[in-house]
């Protein structure tokens, strides 16, 4: 590494602050004082709401999962810990590798994947007796690359054209395999979360207001292309009852279980709907529908609450960093879960299509969870290494 | 700042300063890449930064909007599109199974067992779950034999009924198989194995007319309680069972459960047990009833009731012949069915509630106290009886052909003279003589829980005008006067007018009661005078007691203790067809046999009514009966009456009681 040498420079020099935080790197209990402990407790009440509700599936099978997802989030909480003691620099170093290493994941789940029984998609990875789903990390990952890419872009060139390429070939190369998986809903949502990264990049509105109508336009080839099965989600997206045992199923189960209850729900000894194996999907991406017939509209709208002080919080710490990159980790992982819990309970309540996206910190699942958690580790390392 | 912020917005950086930026940019990047405490350029950093602020906002502005649609649908679903949810889920995946409750158990007045339940194993099917019940069906025969019937019928019962309600496809199996169907049974979709409760009478034959029986739900009560559904879901067809069905059958039990894609039950979400039926105590005596059916053995057809006087509680009730209430319990054995159709006499019939008999003679109380309490006769009121009374070129014969001669009450009552009474019927009229009927208990169906009992007839005009579209008769009052013509009357009705007779009360039968509530009300007076009432004990006791009574046969032969009663020889045929050709009648048309009576003539304990079909004389053959049946009760006289009625004659009883012990043995 090149010492600092006078070239840079004519604004260090004019900016006193940054030298006089600059020389001496964070003691740990410095670190540990700025991680943002009530983001923390949030993000563990909205997961011991998850396993208490997982907890409530009948019989050993919610014990087993419960204690399952216990686990899973204990590390993941340490994960986090850790992840936001690594200095952010560490983290832009590695986004890179960290971006090529799950695209390499997401390919090569074409070639080696497992469809799990009852899985509607192969998005699995076997390494050894675990399985993951790689394209959840690089959803993360994805963030992580933009983020630096745009750190190293300067301010004035971001709506250039030119550099604009980088971005969309970051964002398309992943989508090809996930495509071919296949998987609209991640597609779907790696490219959102691409697209919210470049606006908050600072990327001219000009270009996000064009591809809006350009996909307007692109909407009908879209349709001609897709697959029947994509076309399929979308009829009984539009009309479940079309086909309420095979296509309209699982929206058609999660309606009447959210629909079963009332105000204040019906408890979780009584909570019949969700606890039926009606719903396959129930501990994972349907959870917040057995959620809702539990707690009710009270307990939707407390659990809604939560997510969305995640996200303000997140915000307001993104705000507050100070270098585009931290900002961009940031401020990715808040639209990255923002995208997640919003998609996910509009198909539970239908009001977008069903897509295979889980619930952040409810749904069971380890690599969700893991993946999540490394992220926002990630994020809330750039937020203690803000300056 | 702001303005700052604006300039910046406003005034790009020449060219120069952009390029110079750039080389800054990438020198930083190339050899700083991990410095982000180093801006670009300051100026360009703080536009920038503000832009993501404002665009961070501005994301979240609209991630809001987007979550208030979230929570407007939510909204919308929970209170709008919710009701037809609500319904689909209670509907689909919640099914209700009822849980039979367990009849209540049937005491006699000793706490005896009367009727129990046997435990029954069975096998069930429910078609909602099985799909295919053809398949479920030889699935499941190759653990338990089905026969080709059963089959049958089960595939025509899935047809015809709602799909969630299981079938019965065996029952009475054996443990071995239930065990093996109960862990086999899970890979047959539909079938369950399952314990129920079949009705045993521990005493049937005494106590079957008594009883009833259980049988198959009518539709009507299937469409009112759902919960009859269940296979081999009994109710009281008959009797006692019938009278208390409701406190019998108890109250079934919910089960809620979850069922999965497959229609297998997952959870149980709610259990309300069921609630077993309460027990009911019958007011009989089993000894007393198995003794008098035995008494009644001789005869082909008979009844007798036996009541206590003062609470109206029956303590015996026999039908001869008697049957064994087990056959008719489903399943029913179809042979056994047969055979028991086949018997003689109709064993089936409850001669007690349901065999409606011309009173004969014993109507003459009635008779007597219509004119008693009209006025119209005295205890010394004379009518001449010289065999027959001449009435409008209508000739009424008497029993006795050559006549009473001079009759008063008392020798009317006991040598049982026709002309007496039907002198008396004349002057006091039919409406007053089926006003005393109806007073005395006759021509009514008493609400004692004991369906199905018969009314009799207590004729007067407008029964007639309404029956059989015919004025009434002059000399039809006549007949009635000595309980014949359209005269019908049940042996309870009889024994509960002898009650009332003996009372003065108006006694109410009761055959039974829900454990607990054994407690009755003094019955009310009738209003009748002691007077008249004296003047029939009197009669009736004459009829058994005096030497020229027609049933001294009946007399209990206990110093100090008497019984009243009157007999009752009720024409089958009419007198034209009697003795025709000199030799005995066929037995069907041979005169019925009856007796009522009560005991003790002093203080009242019981009264008895008992018919011997075609027994052809009442003093001869009831008479008897009734005198053995009445010693009998009073031996087993809970209260110990015996001793109480008669205390200046205590060491009498002892030898009376011994007497009746010899007699019972004899029996």
């Amino acid at each position: 590494m090149r010492p600092r040498t006078t070239t840079s420079f004519t604004h260090r020099a004019r900016s006193n602050k940054a030298q006089s935080t600059e020389p001496a790197p964070l003691s740990i209990l410095r670190k540990l004082y700025r991680i943002p402990w009530l983001f923390l407790f949030i993000l563990s009440i909205i997961a011991a709401l998850g396993i208490a509700t997982l907890h409530s599936i009948s019989g050993a099978r919610g014990a087993y999962l419960a204690d399952q997802q216990l686990i899973r989030y204990l590390i993941a909480f340490i994960l986090l810990l850790t992840c936001a003691m690594v200095p952010a620099k560490l983290w832009m170093q590695l986004s890179y590798p960290l971006f090529a290493l799950s695209i390499l994941l997401v390919m090569l789940v074409p070639i080696i994947g497992v469809m799990p029984p009852g899985a509607g998609a192969k998005r699995w990875l076997m390494i050894g007796k675990v399985s993951v789903q790689p394209s959840e990390f690089l959803k993360i990952a994805l963030v992580l690359g933009l983020a630096r890419y745009f750190h190293s872009v300067p301010a004035r060139k971001i709506s250039n054209p030119l550099y604009l390429v980088v971005p969309l070939m970051m964002l398309l190369l992943p989508l090809i395999p996930i495509f071919m998986q296949p998987d609209l809903g991640t597609a779907l949502l790696v490219a959102m979360i691409g697209a919210g990264i470049v606006f908050l990049a600072g990327v001219n509105s000009f270009y996000f207001i064009s591809a809006g109508l350009v996909a307007l336009g692109a909407l009908p080839v879209l349709w001609a292309n897709l697959l029947p099965y994509q076309r399929e989600r979308i009829f009984t997206f539009l009309n479940p009852e079309r086909d309420p045992l095979g296509a309209g199923y699982h929206l058609m189960q999660s309606k009447i279980a959210i629909c079963s209850a009332d105000l204040w729900g019906k408890g979780a000894d009584n909570a019949t709907q969700s606890q039926l194996n009606f719903l396959p999907e129930k501990h994972t991406d349907f959870i917040f529908a057995m959620f809702t017939e539990q707690h009710g509209f009270i307990g939707a709208m407390g659990l809604m609450t939560l997510y969305i002080i995640c996200f303000a919080l997140l915000s307001l710490m993104a705000i507050r960093t100070k270098n585009l990159y931290g900002r961009l980790v940031i401020s990715g992982m808040a639209l990255t879960l923002f995208l997640y819990v919003f998609i996910n309970m509009g198909m539970v309540m239908g009001l977008l299509p069903v897509v295979g996206v889980p619930l952040p910190l409810m749904s069971y699942g380890g690599t969700s969870i893991l993946s999540i958690m490394f992220g926002l580790g990630i994020a809330i390392s750039a937020f203690v290494h803000r300056k | 700042m702001k303005r700052k912020l604006f300039e910046h917005h406003l005034f790009l950086q020449p060219r120069k300063g952009a390029r110079q930026s750039r080389t800054q940019t990438r020198t930083h990047e190339a050899h700083r890449p991990l410095d982000m405490t180093a801006p670009t350029k300051r100026d360009g950093e703080q536009v920038q930064r503000n832009r993501f602020t404002r665009r961070t906002l501005l994301l979240g502005a609209s991630g809001m909007g987007l979550f208030g649609l979230l929570a407007s649908k939510l909204y919308n679903l929970q209170n709008i599109e919710g009701r037809k949810y609500k319904s689909l889920a209670e509907d689909n995946r919640i099914t209700t199974r009822f849980l039979p409750p367990v009849r209540g158990k049937i005491y006699d007045r000793n706490h005896m067992l009367i009727a129990t339940n046997a435990q029954n194993l069975r096998v069930l099917i429910i078609p909602e779950r099985a799909k295919n019940v053809a398949r479920s069906l030889s699935l499941l025969g190759q653990v338990i034999k089905i026969s080709d019937r059963q089959k049958r019928r089960v595939l025509k019962t899935a047809r015809r009924q709602n799909p969630q309600f299981p079938i019965l496809v065996a029952d009475n199996i054996l443990w071995g198989q239930f065990a093996r169907i109960n862990v086999l049974g899970e890979r047959i979709p539909g079938i369950i194995g399952d314990i129920s409760w079949k009705r045993r009478y521990e005493l049937g034959e005494e106590f079957a007319h008594i009883l009833g029986h259980l049988g198959q739900p009518s539709s009507f009560q299937l469409t009112s309680q759902p919960a009859l559904h269940l296979p081999g879901a009994l109710v009281g067809v008959a009797g006692v069972e019938q009278g208390f069905e409701s406190a019998l059958h108890g109250m079934p039990g919910r089960r809620e459960l979850e069922v999965n894609a497959r229609g297998q039950s997952q959870r149980v979400i709610s259990e309300t047990p069921a609630q077993s039926g309460k027990d009911i105590i019958l007011t009989i005596d089993h000894v007393l009833q198995q003794r008098i059916l035995k008494r009644l053995s001789p005869y082909r057809r008979a009844a007798v009731v036996a009541i206590e006087v003062n609470s109206g509680d029956i303590v015996a009730m026999c039908s001869t012949p008697s049957f064994d209430p087990n056959i008719l319990t489903p399943p029913i054995d179809k042979n056994e069915w047969k055979n028991l159709l086949k018997t003689r006499d109709q064993p089936l019939e409850d001669k007690a509630t349901r065999g409606q008999y011309p009173p004969g003679s014993t109507f003459k109380m009635v008779t007597a106290l219509a004119g008693l309490e009209a006025g119209i006769i005295t205890a010394r009121t004379r009518f001449k009886c010289p065999g027959y009374m001449q009435w409008h070129k209508q000739r009424y014969n008497c029993w006795k052909h050559s006549g009473h001669g001079s009759v008063q009450l008392h020798k009317a009552l006991k040598q049982s003279c026709d002309v007496f009474f039907y002198e008396t019927a004349r002057k006091i009229g039919i409406h007053r003589l089926a006003a005393m009927a109806r007073k005395l208990g006759l021509g009514e169906v008493y609400d004692c829980g004991l369906p199905g009992q018969k009314p009799g007839i207590v004729p007067d005009p407008d029964w007639k005008q309404l029956e059989k579209r015919r004025i009434w008769f002059r000399g039809e009052t006549v007949l009635a006067a000595i309980g014949q013509g359209y005269v019908l009357a049940t042996p309870l009705q009889l024994a509960v007018m002898t009650a009332r007779l003996a009372t003065g009360r108006k006694i109410l039968p009761r055959i039974a009661y829900e454990k607990g509530k054994e407690l009755r009300t003094v019955a009310p007076l009738l209003g009748l005078s002691k007077k008249s009432l004296k003047l029939i004990h009197k009669g009736m006791s004459g009829v058994i007691n005096e030497q020229d009574g027609t049933a001294t046969g009946a007399a209990l032969g206990w110093p100090g203790l008497q019984m009243a009663g009157k007999t009752g020889t009720s024409q089958v045929r009419g007198n034209r067809w009697k003795n025709r050709h000199g030799k005995q009648l066929d037995w069907q048309y041979r005169d019925h046999a009856l007796f009522v009576a009560f005991a003790p003539v002093k203080n009242p304990r019981y009264a008895v009514s008992v018919i011997v079909e075609h027994g052809k004389s009442g003093g001869k053959v009831a008479g008897p009966v009734a005198r053995d049946i009445m010693k009998m009760l009073l031996i087993r006289d809970p209260a110990h009456q015996v001793s109480s009625i008669n205390s200046d004659h205590s060491s009498s009883i002892g030898s009376a009681l011994e007497t009746g012990t010899k007699n019972q043995k004899e029996l």
